[in-house]
């Protein structure tokens, strides 16, 4: 080994890590220090500068109760754990009377070998559903329309270049969707009244167009407004929450116009305003 | 559930939270962000570390573990900015505003958001100390000489910027 290879070497030798101290290559290198002087003061200033540069790490304060917030939050975990084997327990004991039958008797009336499996499955299912009762969200989700669909699609495949027009004023946008004959949204949200646009884009679903005009906020919203009288039976009357890719969507109608807000997400993301 | 459990947990958690917080703050250089790390590496570690056969590794697969929630986090968050390049103004990689104000350790993550992005985990890892450099090379995947030769060239970029600083602070 020689003096710059050793030096190499020294330089990733951390002083009280036990691995690397009892490394045969890093040992050989500390020899060489043994008869040279300057290496042994050049070592010495690298193991100062590092144990500041450690110092520094060591100085990220730890947030007070993030010990206790892991752990409680595995006990929860564990908890939840815990209710599930309970509630897979109970199904098991509502089966057992079924297959009590015996085995030659259920030969011989093969009926009651299909009734039992039928029954078996009825209390399955009534049991996860109770135990498993779907939130509002995903009751949303079984009923997604198509509509939701295409445009958690579009917005998913959306880039900076798919935009028919930029302007970061909402007056611009507005007048621009007017002019093309595009659906414009009569009436604005309160939150997003204020905030600066990125652009606007069109869409054409099932023959009809739809238009969305993307806001910057803290986060992208994304307000698409169609005509009622075109794909207003496409959502539901009243206002209803949907969630798919990752995106949320609210939408709403008034007597003209059938809106939609998109965010990504899920539906804590959305502003209060409705 | 690692066997047995609470017990056990608890003592992984104490010796490790720490210096994955640490880790988890260096690199994401966000403390919301560093504690969600931390607690969804541990979280992972509650329902898939019985798969765990060797328990030495365990430090390792935690920092592993952790390291590859905050890629997979960073390029989920790169495919929202691609989409919207406007975002990128909102969603900066710069360290946390007003950390200059609250936090200390910031001459180090001040530094380390210098370096070239190649050398910043291997350093990241390397003062953290706790690690070896073989446990280094499996939690960044590549090899070991890689680690080495990343290391010495990252630390005299480091120690440069860091130095600077240090003068900066002190003027």
């Amino acid at each position: 080994m020689d003096r710059n290879e050793a030096k190499r070497i020294l330089s990733l030798c951390r002083p009280d890590n036990e691995e690397d101290l009892n490394d045969p290559l890093i040992a050989e290198a500390f020899a060489i220090t043994e008869n040279d002087d300057n290496l042994r003061i050049w070592v010495e200033n690298e193991r100062t500068a590092d144990a500041r540069i450690c110092a520094e790490f060591e100085r990220i304060e730890i947030p007070p109760g993030l010990k206790t917030s892991i752990l409680s939050g595995i006990q929860a975990h564990q908890a939840s754990d815990r209710l599930n084997e309970e509630a897979e327990a109970d199904i098991d004991k509502k089966k057992i009377p079924f297959p009590g039958l015996e085995t030659k008797n259920r030969a011989r009336n093969p009926w009651i070998s299909i009734a039992a499996i039928l029954a078996v499955l009825l209390t399955i299912s009534i049991i996860q559903r109770n135990r498993t009762a779907p939130k509002p969200t995903q009751i949303a989700n079984i009923e997604t329309p198509a509509l939701i669909h295409f445009l958690a699609k579009e917005i998913k495949d959306l880039n900076a270049w798919n935009f028919d027009k930029r302007d970061k004023t909402l007056n611009g946008l507005q007048t621009y969707l007017a002019n093309t004959g595009s659906p414009s949204p009569q009436s604005i949200p309160q939150f997003a009244e204020s905030l600066p646009t990125i652009g606007c884009v069109v869409f054409n679903f099932e023959g009809n167009e739809l238009s969305m005009i993307c806001f910057k906020g803290n986060q992208v919203y994304h307000l698409i407004t169609a005509d009622k009288s075109t794909l207003g039976n496409q959502l539901p009357q009243i206002s209803k929450v949907f969630e798919n890719r990752d995106l949320t969507f609210k939408t709403w109608q008034n007597h003209k116009q059938v809106y939609i807000l998109a965010v990504e997400g899920n539906r804590e993301n959305l502003p209060e305003f409705i | 559930m690692p066997d047995h459990p609470e017990v056990n947990f608890d003592k992984i958690v104490s010796a490790f939270y720490q210096p994955l917080y640490r880790f988890a703050y260096s690199l994401a250089k966000n403390e919301h962000e560093a504690s969600d790390l931390t607690q969804q590496t541990f979280f992972i570690y509650a329902k898939k570390g019985d798969s765990l056969r060797n328990k030495s590794k365990v430090k390792s697969w935690l920092f592993t573990t952790l390291y590859r929630e905050f890629l997979q986090r960073r390029r989920k968050n790169q495919r929202v900015e691609s989409h919207e390049p406007e975002m990128l103004e909102n969603a900066s990689d710069s360290v946390e505003p007003g950390i200059s104000d609250k936090i200390d350790g910031r001459l180090a993550i001040e530094a380390l958001d210098q370096v070239d992005e190649v050398y910043r985990e291997p350093l990241i890892l390397f003062y953290i100390k706790d690690l070896a450099y073989k446990d280094m090379a499996e939690i960044l995947n590549v090899p070991i000489g890689t680690i080495m030769s990343r290391l010495s060239r990252g630390k005299a970029q480091l120690r440069k910027i860091f130095k600077s600083k240090e003068i900066k602070t002190i003027l």
